[in-house]
């Protein structure tokens, strides 16, 4: 996990953001290096977390949290980690037209590839999984790929909604990423902006617009939503970052090696 | 403007308040609910997009007995029940609701914590007739609702705004994406437009600068576009004087009205300068006009006449 991430935002393993939706968005670069801190971190909590992965498989996941110091095949063990593999659940469903012969955790949460167009069961599998828990995260790796995957709009707001009533009920965290690159109908306005309606915490990334540099990989940006004031966000905390394979350099814009 | 409607000094029976991704108009909506129910209003409260415990929490009220929570938010199309969307039918029935729990007094207000699942699951048409009929029951004597503009298309903010008396519009007078590293983003300031149309006709536009205060209420003063940012088409910064800067200079930047007289008399070089030239055009114009020639140095005469090829 990323220890200044968290000094930055306020967060340590005794005070984790509860009752709360995460958005991780990116454009021009790739946020997920910022859902496997959630997970090591979480992990390393005693929290429980249930990650719900369609853009990248298991062993991706596995390989990345080991180098963070958390073995996620020993967690799944451990029933601390419950893993969706959304993945092979979709393409096992696209291919055969079922997934009666998939596991338990999985199930028919990919309904929507057969006409019932919602992620009502989606859903429904998250708020099974976090019954009876307290401090739970929940993961879901890449919201925009269900736009390409048939979802409307419509329905991925009614999703984004229900995991907000989920968060508050059950006390737990939704934290899922957003490409902002991926326009699916430009007449209808983007569901990142309803993403970014429910969301307590925003982390946005983007590459640097003067293009790659080995000691800046771009500039990360935590909005916290203001809940007493007019305006939705306090300030931004705006920073340059450089990634490596176990920490995040953060960094005040300019003060990077290269500039000094 | 905005302070009148809220203090129900303006009567108004549909209150518009439109936000967008940058402002959050949950605060001015809180605001006006707290003061229909200073005012001894029947507070019906449709909250599809906040928990109701914690809107009611953030109104800071003592006493909650005049506010008839209705819960939109925790099931809005009956994914938790699991007996299927219940689209339309039951989302949206705030009139017939207002009615059957209508005690009978005339002091009845609603408060509608957005209108955007609504405008998702039901036709926009559908929902301005709702709103239109609500607002119009002589039980009611406000409803003020929540509208969040970006997440809809023009056209139905448009349908919402033709139907209602007021609108508030909040925006921000610096746009906060645009990520600077100057001190004015931090001095940003939050404008209300309102348009507001009297029961006679007559509408008022009211520009104003909108504070949230610490005790939650709600402050506004006339706030103007800059000229120069108007003319450049870009959002206007309400330029404020840079406090943090000019309390660590050693000397004074600003001018009090008596050395700004002072400056105003003083004649500079270049004034003087003018005037004398003045003088002598003035001068030459009324003498008929004569030209004297002082040769240079380095001049050479030529005695030849020039013009002799020319045969006058």
């Amino acid at each position: 996990m990323f220890e200044e991430l968290n000094n930055i935002a306020g967060w340590s393993l005794k005070n984790l953001p509860t009752n709360k939706m995460i958005l991780i968005s990116d454009w021009n670069t790739d946020a997920s290096f910022l859902l496997h801190h959630f997970l090591a971190f979480y992990l390393k909590a005693n929290s429980k977390v249930v990650l719900a992965h369609a853009a990248q498989s298991f062993i991706h996941y596995n390989l990345a949290c080991s180098r963070l110091g958390v073995n996620l095949e020993r967690s799944r063990n451990n029933g601390d980690l419950i893993a969706l593999n959304l993945l092979d659940a979709s393409l096992q469903q696209y291919v055969e037209g079922s997934c009666e012969n998939l596991s338990l955790d999985s199930e028919y949460c990919l309904n929507f590839l057969f006409g019932d167009n919602s992620l009502k069961h989606l859903f429904k599998v998250f708020k099974r999984c976090v019954e009876n828990t307290k401090d739970a995260l929940i993961i879901l790796d890449d919201v925009t790929l269900f736009l390409g995957l048939g979802v409307s709009q419509k329905d991925l707001n009614y999703f984004v909604h229900y995991m907000d009533v989920l968060c508050k009920s059950n006390n737990c965290t939704f934290v899922t990423l957003f490409h902002q690159n991926f326009a699916p109908d430009i007449s209808e306005p983007s569901p990142y902006l309803c993403c970014q309606l429910y969301a307590s915490y925003e982390i946005e990334v983007k590459g640097l617009e003067s293009g790659y540099s080995k000691d800046v990989h771009g500039v990360l940006t935590l909005k916290s939503k203001e809940t007493k004031g007019i305006k939705t966000y306090q300030p931004h905390k705006l920073m340059h970052y450089r990634l490596t394979d176990r920490s995040l350099q953060l960094l005040a814009p300019g003060t990077s090696s290269a500039v000094l | 403007m905005l302070e009148k409607l809220l203090s129900g000094e303006e009567t108004s029976r549909l209150v518009l308040i439109c936000d967008d991704q940058f402002t959050n108009g949950s605060t001015l909506l809180r605001a006006f609910a707290r003061s229909l129910i200073k005012r001894g209003c029947q507070l019906h409260l449709f909250c599809f997009e906040q928990h109701p415990t914690n809107f009611v929490n953030h109104l800071n009220l003592h006493n909650d007995s005049n506010v008839h929570v209705h819960d939109f938010y925790s099931d809005p199309i009956g994914w938790n029940d699991g007996d299927g969307c219940l689209l339309g039918s039951r989302l949206f029935d705030i009139n017939s609701k207002v009615n059957q729990e209508q005690a009978g007094g005339s002091n009845t207000a609603v408060v509608i914590d957005s209108l955007s699942i609504t405008l998702q699951t039901c036709e926009s048409t559908s929902v301005c007739q709702q709103l239109h009929k609500l607002s119009h029951n002589q039980r009611v004597i406000q409803t003020v609702m929540l509208h969040h503009t970006h997440l809809h298309v023009d056209d139905v903010t448009k349908r919402l705004s033709h139907i209602s008396d007021s609108v508030l519009k909040l925006n921000l007078t610096s746009s906060l994406p645009k990520i600077t590293f100057s001190k004015k983003s931090v001095h940003d300031g939050t404008i209300c437009v309102t348009v507001h149309r009297k029961l006679n006709g007559k509408v008022f536009l009211s520009e104003e600068k909108v504070e949230i205060l610490s005790d939650s209420s709600v402050e506004a003063c006339p706030w103007q576009q800059d000229p120069l940012s108007a003319q450049t088409g870009g959002i206007s910064l309400n330029e404020e004087p840079d406090v943090t800067s000019e309390a660590n200079l050693t000397f004074n930047l600003n001018l009090s009205v008596r050395e700004k007289k002072e400056r105003s008399k003083l004649v500079m070089p270049y004034i003087k300068a003018s005037e004398e030239e003045k003088v002598e055009i003035h001068r030459s114009t009324g003498g008929g006009g004569k030209i004297f020639y002082e040769p240079d140095d380095v001049d050479d005469f030529d005695d030849e006449d020039p013009d002799e090829d020319l045969e006058f």
